[in-house]
């Protein structure tokens, strides 16, 4: 297949084009997932294509096929040279890209333990231990333990002479119990809600999750949610765990730094950004213990890769330093027009669609102590993890947030449980209201397999290292 | 994309070597293309040409799937023998009922010639059209104009062997001013005639126009008129939350236990009809099963969520053939949903607004945090106004709602005689149909800076 690639990369280079390129990928998934013991789902997605990039008259155009014969890559290299020219008759067309050299790599996820190669067995006899264990509670009506593996094998050349390989591994997974009485009905999950958690790994990682070791805790929890009383309205410290403070970087940092959003190309859908260029260097994003960086070389990471889809090397970046807002995901395309390089974030979910600037794992960096360091300062607060709803305005700046569950803290102690907490904020506000983050000890990369954007949509694998932190003065709860 | 005798057999001959007890194959394929604007020039334009397999097998009740874009005959088998080896791994499937034994779907009007030959060009000169009309208008615009060639086919080892084939054009403008102020608007059809891209750019821009210089304004329970656009999003959530078997039956929807309950008011009906030509038909779901009209909430009532077969054998109903690809996990859902009309005009609700707001759309909404009370929360986008006495009086800044659903629309106090047809916000083929509704003290929570 590369030499049909590259014969097309050749063809395209004869007619003039001002860069070209071409991506075959390769990928299989495998979902499993059981409710209540039942084998609700066992399937197996394979999917191959390639597709072709081109950039003519200063305008792209793309254009891709599962079929991979020598006459389907061409017809697809003069299509995708055909679409160009379309883009080329509206509106004023000058993409310049950013100078890279050349790449001639591959690169391969670190793997202990192949997933596709762990028997079927194996996997659902972990399940099934999670569901029973769930259900030992009897309130619990609901117990679902899933699986998520991934294959991705790439192939990236390019006018320009470069050829990368990458095989991806992802693995990972989560439980989660429903309890229900009457018209209440809540949800603990673990180690993170909405499908678990996931990295570039092997099944070893899907392994150190201990679903089954946790089952019994998670379902006795969503069980205890029942009689727990509902978080009450008022402003208040707020202490964010784990997975929700992932979430909670991803909304209010991660999408708005993304360099595309910001010019506007994904005004008309999914919005644009208040981190305008102007704020680059000179916005205060949060208080001054907060650093965030955007990592797409953290080993584990679910956004970590050797090279993005424009054959730029994975790179770490300082997006936020000391709170003052200093960087931005972006691509060959956007990076010059602010006068920068590409720091390889432009990532295609799957053959068929474009690389846009996704992020990679955007880090908030840990400080010191730790969770229980963090609720002993607190003489008044709540302490909220596990996300359950999520919202934000178009230019990522009012959010809200609903978790699965919260303990009330008095004088250093959690006190009780509360149910049905919701917190909201204007995003630098909130972040310049961070004064404690916990430390490495805490810290942890949350993989997210979930992150849409685009049209045609797109999904992306990204990560969010994280340790608890603590943001003062928060709305907690929905104003009457 | 195959073609349809070629793909029919290609199915027929694989189910016939396929070594599982039963087999079920869906294939479905999509050549579609989209060109996308932003800041007045095309800044994407793509074009993807696939076509899925899925293999679904039963070996006695134990189940394995496996889906492929690989669609050889060997490569079609081997998917089969790869999903047989899963089954034959998997427990038994609680309650399954076997694949479906379908009668032949009947012919929706769901193809259009033109569409299928759209050409770049052609979309590039819709762009353009609109794009002049902003340019005109001071404003900058942009959007995305999709035009596809779909197809779903259905064979099973009990008999059911169904094709359908359709084409949709969607076109989605967003303009926006000097100061970032935006409005916005958008067409779905099956036709690519049907669809203005000077009327949809009009709509938009007239809309950033009217919602210059808003004002700040506390957020309340106030009336509002939600757009044809507004309501279809909630509805679309309410799609993913409440209206399946599946959610009700796990006790995730606000109908489990209230089947025969007046939830909504009495001027509220929506209903799912795979057949009726107002929407994008598709006449079965992914078992095969032609799609029935199903009154989901009839006067307010709630009247039963949609079937698959395995849902449905669980209820010990027929399914309504709303079966879901056998690769998604959320179980059947409405795809052509209608909200009834009324009989009132759009000017008859606003002239019963002594004050209130006018949403053009919402953004971001999410449902999920109370899924029985339908608790929702989202933010206004694209044209939100101030209404006093009758009329629009000015534009003011986007605000947070945070509501039930439930509690919103049986408030409903005027529901329009138009309606409008929306595309799936989250892809895929698929309708809601809408009117404006007039809705008394819905809840806002919060503001944001514009």
């Amino acid at each position: 297949m590369k030499a049909k690639l590259k014969e097309a990369i050749d063809l395209l280079r004869g007619k003039g084009v001002a860069y070209a390129d071409a991506r075959r990928v390769r990928s299989v998934t495998e979902v499993l997932v059981m409710r209540n013991g039942d084998l609700e789902t066992a399937s197996l997605t394979e999917s191959e294509g390639f597709g072709i990039r081109v950039l003519h008259e200063g305008a792209w155009g793309f254009s891709s096929s599962s079929q991979l014969t020598a006459e389907s890559v061409t017809a697809v290299a003069e299509q995708a040279l055909a679409i160009a020219r379309a883009s080329a008759t509206v509106g004023e067309q000058n993409v310049m890209l950013d100078g890279q050299a050349a790449v001639v790599d591959s690169y391969v996820t670190d793997v202990g333990e192949d997933p596709f190669e762990v028997p079927l067995a194996d996997k659902l006899a972990i399940l099934a231990a999670s569901c029973e264990g769930m259900s030992r509670s009897s309130d619990v009506k609901l117990a679902t333990a899933s699986m998520m593996s991934f294959r991705t094998d790439k192939l990236f050349v390019s006018t320009e002479g470069s050829e990368i390989e990458q095989s991806i591994v992802e693995a990972g997974g989560g439980i989660a119990a429903t309890a229900m009485d009457g018209d209440d009905r809540q949800t603990r999950s673990y180690p993170a809600s909405f499908r678990g958690d996931y990295a570039t790994a092997g099944f070893e990682f899907t392994r150190s999750l201990n679903l089954a070791e946790n089952a019994e805790r998670i379902g006795a929890e969503a069980a205890e949610l029942l009689r727990a009383d509902d978080c009450p309205a008022r402003k208040t410290a707020l202490i964010i765990g784990g997975s929700q403070l992932a979430l909670q970087v991803h909304e209010s940092c991660g999408h708005p730094i993304e360099l595309d959003r910001v010019f506007g190309t994904e005004a008309s859908y999914a919005g644009t950004s208040f981190l305008t260029v102007d704020k680059l260097g000179e916005f205060r994003y949060g208080s001054d213990i907060v650093n965030i960086v955007a990592d797409a070389t953290v080993p584990g990471g679910l956004g970590t890769f050797g090279y993005d889809d424009e054959g730029v090397k994975a790179a770490r970046t300082d997006i936020v330093k000391d709170g003052m807002f200093t960087g931005y995901l972006m691509s060959r395309e956007t990076a010059p027009r602010i006068g920068l390089r590409s720091n390889g974030t432009m990532r295609a979910d799957g053959w068929e669609r474009i690389p846009l600037i996704r992020m990679t794992n955007v880090n908030l960096l840990p400080r010191e102590g730790t969770l229980e360091d963090i609720i002993a300062d607190t003489e008044d607060g709540i302490y909220a993890q596990s996300n359950k709803s999520w919202s934000i305005d178009q230019r990522r700046i009012n959010f809200q947030f609903g978790c699965e569950v919260a303990w009330e803290i008095k004088n250093g102690k959690r006190v009780r449980m509360l149910k049905n907490p919701v917190y909201t904020g204007i995003t630098p506000e909130f972040w310049g209201a961070c004064d404690a983050i916990a430390g490495p000890e805490e810290w942890h990369v949350w993989g997210i397999p979930s992150c849409g954007k685009g049209e045609p949509g797109q999904v992306a694998h990204v990560g969010h290292g994280v340790s608890p932190a603590r943001f003062r003065n928060v709305e907690v709860g929905v104003k009457k | 994309m195959i073609e349809k005798n070629a793909l029919m057999t290609l199915l027929d001959d694989a189910l016939k070597v396929s070594p599982a007890d039963a087999t079920e194959l869906v294939g479905y394929g999509v050549a579609s293309s989209l060109t996308r604007f932003a800041n007045s020039a095309i800044h994407q334009n793509v074009h993807e040409d696939d076509h899925l397999i899925v293999a679904r097998v039963a070996v006695g009740k134990r189940i394995g799937v496996v889906q492929t874009n690989r669609y050889e005959p060997e490569a079609l088998r081997g998917a089969i023998e790869r999903a047989v080896e899963i089954a034959r791994q998997s427990p038994e499937q609680e309650g399954f009922p076997g694949f479906p034994k379908a009668d032949p779907a009947p012919e929706v009007a769901s193809f259009s010639r033109r569409t299928a030959g759209v050409e770049p060009d052609d979309r590039a000169k819709g762009v353009g059209a609109a794009v002049a009309l902003a340019s005109k208008a001071g404003v900058e615009l942009s959007g995305a104009f999709r035009t596809s060639v779909l197809s779903r086919a259905v064979a099973n080892t009990s008999g059911t062997r169904q094709y359908y084939d359709a084409t949709e054009a969607f076109l989605s403008v967003f303009a926006v001013d000097e100061n970032g102020v935006s409005g916005s608007s958008s067409a779905y059809a099956v036709a690519f005639d049907d669809v203005d891209p000077a009327g949809v750019a009009s709509t938009a821009i007239d809309k950033c126009k009217a919602a210059a210089n808003p004002i700040d304004f506390e957020a309340g329970p106030i009336d509002v008129v939600l757009e044809p656009r507004a309501t279809s999003e909630i509805m679309e959530w309410l799609n993913f939350t409440a209206f399946g078997a599946k959610q009700v039956q796990e006790g995730q929807s606000f109908m489990a236990g209230r089947i025969g309950e007046k939830v909504m008011g009495d001027n509220v009906t929506i209903y799912d009809d795979g057949q009726d030509p107002e929407g994008i038909p598709i006449p079965f779901g992914f078992e095969g099963v032609p799609k029935r009209r199903v009154v989901i909430i009839e006067n307010g009532i709630a009247k039963g969520p949609v079937y698959d077969s395995l849902t449905a054998a669980k209820d010990g109903v027929e399914s309504t053939g709303h079966g879901g690809i056998a690769t998604f996990r959320g179980g059947p859902m409405p795809s052509n949903l209608f909200i009834a009309a009324g009989e009132d005009s759009y000017d008859d609700l606003l002239s019963r607004v002594k004050r209130g707001l006018v949403i053009t759309r919402f953004h971001y909404i999410n449902g999920l945090l109370d899924t029985k009370k339908a608790l929702f929360t989202g933010m206004t986008r694209d044209g939100t106004f101030l209404v006093e006495n009758g009329k629009i009086t000015s534009a003011i800044k986007n605000l947070r709602f945070t509501d039930s659903m439930l509690r919103a629309y049986s408030n409903v106090d005027g529901v329009t005689r138009e309606r409008q047809i929306s595309g799936r916000n989250w892809g895929g083929i698929g309708s809601v149909t809408a009117p404006a509704v007039l809705i008394r003290d819905f809840r806002f929570t919060g503001t944001t800076e514009f």
